[in-house]
């Protein structure tokens, strides 16, 4: 459990930032064609959250799958943590998140014979998003758009990249 | 009073078994035997106990013998000469006692022969000369040469006047004959025994050849000088002296102009100092200058990283705020669509952090008064990295002007005088340099005229030295009287043996060997007439030395005086005599090994007569019957293996019978 106590605002763990970066993974890699249906399951929402949220982490596996698209700030490059691997085996908190995105309607789910329960974005959500414009979505946008090139990776295949580079540091 | 004495009194083999003596006594000394008892090997046991580098053994003494032990006198003094038979390169042991005496306590001179590594005590050769009271000289290897190299005079050289084996007698090889380089070293031994070489003369050929050896090197290295001095085309030592002053004069003249320049360079160089010291202290400000510019820089860059990252949690801070503002309606429970739980903000808030808006409010604030101070931080050193910047120009300023100057200044006046300095240095070092080989010019034609010096007075020396030489020489027994001395003894011995036709008799001057019916020895066919002469000259040369002075002692070994007179019994010696001259000689004639045998027994009765202590000692199978009583007492040991017990088989009597592998 988390502390509560702090004098001061942990943006790390912050419902609205995770909540921003799942509505912005939705938006951006919910469908690998404009006219295909959805596929992004809990599963393979929680392995891109887990790499937007780590710039260096998600540069080093671009770069592994020959991209070089993705430039990262100076500060974003210290962002490989103790805690990486425990939080990388809970998706606990990504399911509390839709939930209270679905609730506000700013995310809906479909049931997919292949992938399970799948998630996307509501014209809600997406209106919200454009509201607000900051600095911080920017950057988190660029990083989606440069997950393109990961669609076509399977979910073992990202796990293991992940957890070769947390071996190797 | 005898001056060299030699007397052997007792033989002793120590063997596996048993000790075996042969005992032996003053004068005639007579051992008697059959073949292969063993009779040559005392003989050889003897010369192997004075230095021999080795020993033909009889089969039996090869099994039997250990150790070999001679008593004898030497001079007026007993000694016992101890020596290994099985291993010939150990060293030699002599005790000054009788062989019975010897015993734990005794101590002996350890001694080794020349094949041998060098003893503690010396050479066993020094050591018998010394005892017998003869000079150890050096002899010249090549006598005509005046730098003849020297060797080392040996009892064994000596000792081949003495012993005569059953190989040697009769031969035509005596006496090294057959190797011309023995052979002439043996002609000087032979001039030793009848002192027309003798020490003083030997020493006086040395010292010589060793001046000789001195003159002619130093007359080498004149010639090396003389040539090296001609090629360097060498003035006379005047000349040289005054050229060397003269050069002395110029470099003086030269230091002394060095040494105004050096001082005219120090006095302008003083008004330069200021300038230098100027230039120092602008360019350690310059090197502080930027060490601080550096570091203000880095400062910027520092805080302008800080202020960033507070920008970017404004940033993220105002995203979240903006974000709750849009999604209002989160703290109602709802149900979960995924996994159909209740999800209630208490159980939100204990995974996630929900700022309230006043906690948010005062992070904003607080993050934004922070960027306010560090840009106003940024604004104070971004000035003062103008301020640094505008000092290090002009400091860039004032050290480019100062170098200007100092510069301009070095070229216009030090220059000048460094090079004119530079120009006597190199003067100088060239004149420095004439003058140390003109020095050693001298040094090497000063040598030159001592090397003169010394050549002359080693020509006066060697002048002397051949002079003394010359007297010496005249004053020492003549050659030629020692010869016909000896030629007395050999004519006197062989009217006395009557061998036919005894003209043309003497000792040749060129090989000092005996020349019968004027052919030299060695050109002798008869076998038969060999023997008696080769005996004859041996015995000439011991009746010499009992009546004479000489460098010898009285003493003779003589192994099988029967051979080729009809009692050879070895096959090996039969091919070097002619039947027919040996018969037409009359060898076989019994009178003359008679006479032989009467000629030994006369011989010491002169030393009796003339009270000199001798010792002849003959090997031979047996003696003549018409003389046999009188010899019978100077008999000391027969070997007869076929006599039932009544003499001894052998010299090793208790060997057992060797059993020879069959003859195919």
């Amino acid at each position: 459990m988390l502390d509560h106590n702090l004098p001061f605002a942990n943006l790390n763990n912050d419902f609205y930032a995770y909540s921003l970066r799942v509505l912005i993974l939705l938006k951006h890699l919910d469908r690998r064609k404009k006219s295909s249906k959805p596929t992004l399951n809990l599963r393979r929402l929680f392995l891109y959250d887990y790499l937007i949220n780590r710039p260096f982490l998600l540069k080093t596996i671009l770069h592994r799958v020959g991209s070089e698209n993705l430039i990262i700030l100076e500060y974003e490059k210290t962002d490989i943590r103790r805690q990486n691997l425990q939080s990388f085996m809970d998706n606990h908190r990504l399911e509390i998140v839709l939930n209270a995105l679905i609730s506000a309607e700013m995310v809906v789910s479909d049931f997919s014979n292949d992938l399970g329960l799948v998630f996307f974005h509501t014209a809600r959500g997406n209106a919200i998003l454009q509201t607000i414009r900051t600095n911080f979505i920017e950057r988190l946008e660029e990083r989606a758009i440069a997950m393109h090139r990961l669609q076509s990776k399977s979910d073992f295949l990202l796990a293991t990249e992940i957890n070769k580079i947390h071996k190797d540091f | 009073m005898q001056k060299h004495i030699l007397i052997l009194k007792k033989l002793r083999i120590i063997g596996t078994r048993k000790n075996y003596d042969v005992i032996f006594r003053l004068g005639l000394n007579i051992i008697l035997g059959d073949s292969d008892t063993g009779k040559s090997s005392i003989l050889e046991l003897i010369n192997y106990c004075f230095g021999a580098s080795a020993i033909n053994f009889c089969d039996e003494l090869e099994m039997t013998g250990r150790q070999c032990l001679l008593e004898l006198k030497l001079g007026n003094d007993l000694f016992t000469i101890q020596r290994d038979l099985l291993n010939t390169k150990t060293w030699l042991f002599v005790y000054c006692c009788d062989i019975d005496s010897i015993n734990s306590d005794s101590s002996p001179y350890v001694l080794s022969t020349f094949s041998q590594k060098m003893a503690p005590d010396g050479l066993f050769s020094d050591f018998i000369l010394s005892k017998l009271n003869l000079p150890a000289i050096n002899i010249k290897q090549a006598p005509t040469k005046d730098n003849s190299p020297m060797s080392r005079l040996s009892f064994r050289d000596i000792f081949k006047y003495l012993y005569l084996d059953q190989d040697d007698i009769g031969s035509k090889g005596i006496l090294d004959q057959k190797n011309p380089v023995v052979a002439i070293k043996n002609k000087q031994v032979f001039k030793y025994i009848f002192s027309f070489l003798d020490e003083e003369i030997s020493g006086l050929q040395e010292s010589i050849a060793e001046t000789t050896t001195n003159r002619n090197d130093l007359s080498q290295r004149l010639r090396i000088i003389a040539e090296f001095l001609a090629e360097a085309k060498f003035e006379n030592t005047k000349e040289i002296t005054d050229h060397i002053s003269l050069l002395q004069d110029k470099l003086d003249v030269s230091q002394t102009a060095i040494n105004e320049i050096s001082k005219k360079m120090q006095s302008d160089t003083e008004s330069v100092s200021d300038a230098r010291k100027t230039l120092f202290i602008l360019r350690s400000s310059e090197t502080a200058t930027r060490t601080a510019l550096f570091e203000t820089q880095k400062n910027i860059e520092r805080y302008v990283r800080l202020k960033n990252d507070y920008l970017q949690d404004l940033d993220k801070l105002n995203t979240s705020s903006k974000l709750a503002q849009a999604i209002p309606d989160l703290t109602a429970p709802k149900k979960c669509p995924i996994c159909n739980n209740i999800l209630s903000k208490p159980i939100m808030e204990s995974y996630f952090h929900t700022h309230d808006v006043e906690i948010i409010s005062t992070e904003t604030k607080s993050l934004k008064q922070k960027v306010r101070e560090i840009s106003s931080i940024l604004d104070s050193e971004r000035l003062k990295q103008q301020d640094l910047e505008l000092q290090l120009e002009d400091t860039k300023k004032s050290i480019q002007e100062v170098s200007i100057f100092f510069d301009d200044h070095t070229k216009d006046m030090i220059s000048p005088y460094i090079e004119e300095r530079d120009a006597l240095i190199s003067l100088s070092t060239k004149t420095r340099e004439e003058i140390k080989y003109k020095k050693e010019l001298l040094k090497i034609s000063n040598q030159k005229t001592m090397i003169i010096d010394q050549i002359e007075s080693y020509s006066i020396l060697l002048e002397s030295l051949q002079k003394k030489l010359e007297e010496l020489i005249a004053n020492a027994p003549s050659e030629k009287e020692v010869l016909d001395n000896l030629t007395y003894y050999l004519r006197k011995y062989l009217d006395f043996i009557s061998i036919s036709n005894r003209t043309g008799i003497y000792i040749s001057s060129k090989t000092y060997l005996p020349v019968i019916r004027s052919r030299d020895y060695f050109k002798l066919t008869s076998g038969g007439l060999r023997t008696i002469v080769s005996v004859g000259y041996f015995l000439s040369i011991l009746n010499y030395s009992l009546e004479k002075e000489t460098s010898i002692p009285p003493f003779l070994m003589l192994d099988s005086i029967g051979k080729y007179l009809g009692k050879t019994t070895k096959l090996k010696y039969m091919n070097e005599t002619d039947a027919n001259e040996d018969q037409n000689e009359k060898i076989s004639d019994p009178k003359k090994y008679e006479n032989m045998y009467r000629y030994l027994l006369g011989l010491i009765e002169v030393a009796t007569s003339n009270k000199q202590e001798s010792q002849i000692i003959i090997v031979d199978n047996d003696l003549p019957l018409a003389i046999e009583s009188e010899l019978l007492p100077h008999v000391i040991i027969e070997f007869r293996p076929e006599s039932d017990g009544i003499y001894p088989v052998g010299l090793i009597d208790d060997a057992p019978p060797i059993e020879y592998p069959e003859q195919i």
